[in-house]
């Protein structure tokens, strides 16, 4: 190796030492490394260490062996199917939200007067929460709420649409939470990506929707999937709405309250944290699945200023 | 409506204003089917900006752009037809060189295998065949340059906008660029309007020069108007004048326009460019290879004194100065050497002859090269009246009889050499020595 090289033999004291350290820090590893420690020893005590508790914890049932907790979650067809149920409403909730943030950042990515107050009422969902939110909506969606009240008055319908305390009560609460959310984070991947590459499509002849078809949307595609990965996570594990506006009994049983239930009703702290661990292995499944199809995309810079 | 086939292009006081800051003002402008325009000016001074307009990239503040009589400035982008090399090259990051000299082409639904061949072709021009299946980032910012040089010609517009498209380039490369965009411009006849910074560049391709400082038109003319009669000291800055100085009018000839200056301990005979007076400020230039070193054997003889076209009635023909070499670089050729004279003023020559640091040296100004400009003018309005305009002249080249602005041009103001009949304000101005001046 370098050793052997002339260069390399002229100075041989120092060359032990540099030589390692100076490829290390090629590889990003030096000294600054250490402004990290803060960090990280945050993210063990807050984050690692109640995972790895609530792990352990799962693997220690108050009766049966290491997996008896587990097996009992799979072999009871009421706790197993919340699976389906919460992915049932996460899944197309955050597609939903995905969906509509982008025509609508798409819209909204120049400079223009009046930016911040749209963002700012799109942004206020986010601040209220969801007690809020589900409260506005059993009032605005309830049998004599505005929204049946209109349609009836209109004689679009006869009787009150069911919207609350069912599938739909929770998804609309999934909407107005994750729609925001979705949509600040598709804008800042809009603005990062530079907007004279549209200029230039246009001047090769590409009108609007070519240009958002050939240009940005392939750049923004990655942004799309990160953002449909949080949205998700969200929407995942809903606990308030699906009890406040839907049918924690039926339609909405999502798998946080069957976490819930074993935990708070059942006090069976090792059977509720197996539900978790579950919960989080379904989530790691679509993040995984999502992640994996945008590594086949571009990744490289999308050439902006943000 | 798609420019092709047109005859001219004609901006009308086009404007453009960013919030308070107005990056262009009142541009008139002609442009003839198959011309080659250069627009030159100082980093700022708003080029982008023109060519933003004309692009329409950018909606006019002021002003308008009509095509053959027909008003042009409502066509969105897209439906121009102007093809366009960005200043920072706006290349698509996700698609590969090819994709990116396609993408054009593939708009245009035109046959795969059209599409490929000519793709092929550009990329070839450009001489990037090596490197066709690589994505800009991982190219060169020289490369990425001629990629986004290759994107546009492969459509062959009908006008061509590029903004300072060499100018990443190393100088050999530059030339063999030049060379082709030149080409290409006369086996298309592709109209073409070129920023750059580079006068030497703007001189070589272009037919005719707009030159731009602060969103104002300073002067349009051809190389050879602009070269020898810039109209402005900002213009003589561009035009190779780095020789600049503040001086003052002591006093000027009854005949001609020769006049004296003062100032920094010098005195010095030049040719007004405009009305001046005693007690003018002036800014007086002169090009590096216009300065007359005198041979080693003069140096004895007493200087040639400034003014004495006064006594002796003769046109003088040069102020003689005492200088002390400074610094000496050898460029090839000859020295670039910068000289003291007068107060400290620092005087750059370019010369055959080998000075040395330090050593007392004799050099010659003469009249007809040393440029006496108004210290502020109005732009748009040529002082060099009287001189001879590049229609008057345009009889050597088939070029140059097709750049003026052709009879019928609206308002004209601003086209050609900007030679205003209202602007005669410099009384018996026809004596200038232009004739000496266009043998340069
Ligand atoms: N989008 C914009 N918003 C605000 N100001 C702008 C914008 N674009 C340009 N300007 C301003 O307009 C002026 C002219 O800009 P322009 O880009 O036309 O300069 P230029 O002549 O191309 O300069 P350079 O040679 O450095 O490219 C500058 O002062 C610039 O600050
Ligand atoms: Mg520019």
């Amino acid at each position: 190796m370098s050793v052997s090289t002339p260069v390399g033999s002229a100075v041989p004291e120092h060359e032990g030492a540099g030589g390692w350290r100076h490829r290390l820090a090629e590889r990003g590893i030096d000294r600054q490394l250490w402004l990290l420690a803060p960090a990280v020893v945050f993210v063990v005590l807050l984050f690692l260490y109640p995972f790895f508790y609530g792990l352990q914890l799962s693997f220690q049932p108050n009766e049966g062996g290491p997996f008896s907790d587990y097996d009992r979650f799979f072999s009871d067809a009421y706790q197993r199917d919340t699976i389906g149920t919460t992915l049932k409403l996460s899944l197309p909730a955050a597609l939903f939200n995905v969906l509509a943030a982008v025509p609508l950042a798409y819209r909204m990515r120049g400079r223009f007067r009046g930016k911040r107050l749209v963002t700012t009422v799109l942004v206020v969902p986010i601040t209220l929460g969801t007690v809020l939110t589900a409260e506005g909506l059993l009032n605005y969606l309830g049998p004599a709420g505005w929204f049946n009240r209109i349609l009836m008055d209109l004689h679009l319908v006869h009787e009150p649409v069911t919207l609350i305390h069912n599938y739909w009560g929770v998804f609309f609460s999934l909407v107005i939470t994750g729609f925001p959310f979705a949509f600040l984070l598709i804008l800042s991947y809009l603005s990062g990506i530079d907007p004279s590459l549209e200029r230039a499509a246009a001047t090769m002849g590409a009108g609007w929707w070519q240009r958002f078809r050939r240009i940005t949307l392939p750049l923004l595609t990655p942004g799309l999937a990160t953002t449909f990965c949080l949205t998700f996570v969200l929407a995942f594990s809903v606990f308030p709405s699906a009890i406040l506006v839907g049918n924690p009994a039926g339609s909405t049983r999502v798998i946080s309250i069957a976490a819930y239930q074993a935990a708070y009703e059942q006090y069976d702290y090792p059977y509720a944290s197996a539900i978790a661990m579950v919960m989080g292995l379904v989530e790691l499944a679509v993040i995984a699945l999502v992640l994996l199809w945008r590594t086949t995309l571009f990744k490289g810079s999308t050439g902006g200023k943000g | 409506m798609r420019a092709q086939g047109f005859q001219t292009l004609e901006l009308r006081g086009v404007g453009r204003r960013f919030g308070r800051h107005s990056a262009l003002r009142g541009l008139n402008l002609s442009i003839q089917q198959g011309e080659f325009i250069a627009l030159l000016g100082p980093s700022g001074c708003g080029k982008s900006t023109a060519l933003n307009c004309l692009a329409g990239l950018v909606p006019l503040t002021w002003g308008s752009i009509w095509m053959d009589g027909e008003r042009f400035d409502q066509v969105p982008c897209e439906k121009r037809g102007f093809g366009m090399v960005f200043q920072n090259y706006a290349l698509f990051p996700h698609l590969t060189v090819r994709g990116n000299v396609a993408f054009g082409l593939r708009m245009r639904k035109l046959p795969k295998a059209e599409i490929r061949a000519r793709t092929q072709e550009a990329i070839r021009t450009v001489r990037l065949l090596d490197q066709a299946d690589k994505l800009p980032g991982q190219l060169s910012g020289g490369q990425q340059q001629r990629v986004a040089i290759a994107r546009s010609i492969v459509l062959e517009p009908a006008v061509m906008l590029m903004d300072e498209p060499l100018s990443n380039l190393d100088a050999k490369l530059r030339l063999e660029m030049r060379t082709e965009i030149r080409q290409m411009h006369q086996a298309l006849g592709l109209t073409t309007v070129y920023v750059t910074h580079d006068q030497e560049e703007a001189l070589s391709l272009a037919d005719r020069l707009v030159v731009l400082r602060d969103g104002l038109v300073q002067q349009i003319g051809t190389p050879e108007d602009l070269h020898h009669r810039p109209a402005t000291w900002h213009v003589a800055d561009f035009m190779g004048f780095r020789n600049l100085f503040r001086l003052k009018v002591d006093r000027r000839a009854e005949h001609g326009n020769t006049v004296t200056l003062r100032g920094n301990g010098l005195e010095l005979d030049a040719t007004a460019v405009g009305s001046l007076s005693a007690g003018d400020t002036v800014v007086v230039g002169i090009r590096p290879e216009d300065v007359v070193v005198e041979p080693p054997g003069n140096l004895s003889e007493p200087v040639g004194e400034p003014g004495s076209w006064a006594r002796t009635g003769r046109a003088p023909t040069g102020t003689v100065l005492d200088a002390r070499v400074q610094v000496v670089e050898f460029t090839g050729r000859e020295f670039a050497v910068q000289v003291r004279i007068g107060d400290e003023v620092a005087l750059h020559l370019r010369t055959p002859q080998r000075l040395v640091a330090g050593d007392p040296t004799r050099v010659q100004l003469p009249v007809h090269r040393m440029l006496a400009f108004p210290e502020e003018v109005e732009s748009g309005s040529s002082p060099w009246v009287g001189a001879p305009t590049s229609h008057g002249r345009g009889t050597g080249s088939p070029k140059e009889s097709e750049v003026g602005p052709g009879p019928g041009t609206g308002s004209g103001a601003g086209t050609g050499s900007g030679a205003r009949p209202g602007s005669g304000e410099q009384p018996g101005s026809g004596a200038r020595p232009g004739s000496e001046a266009v043998s340069q």
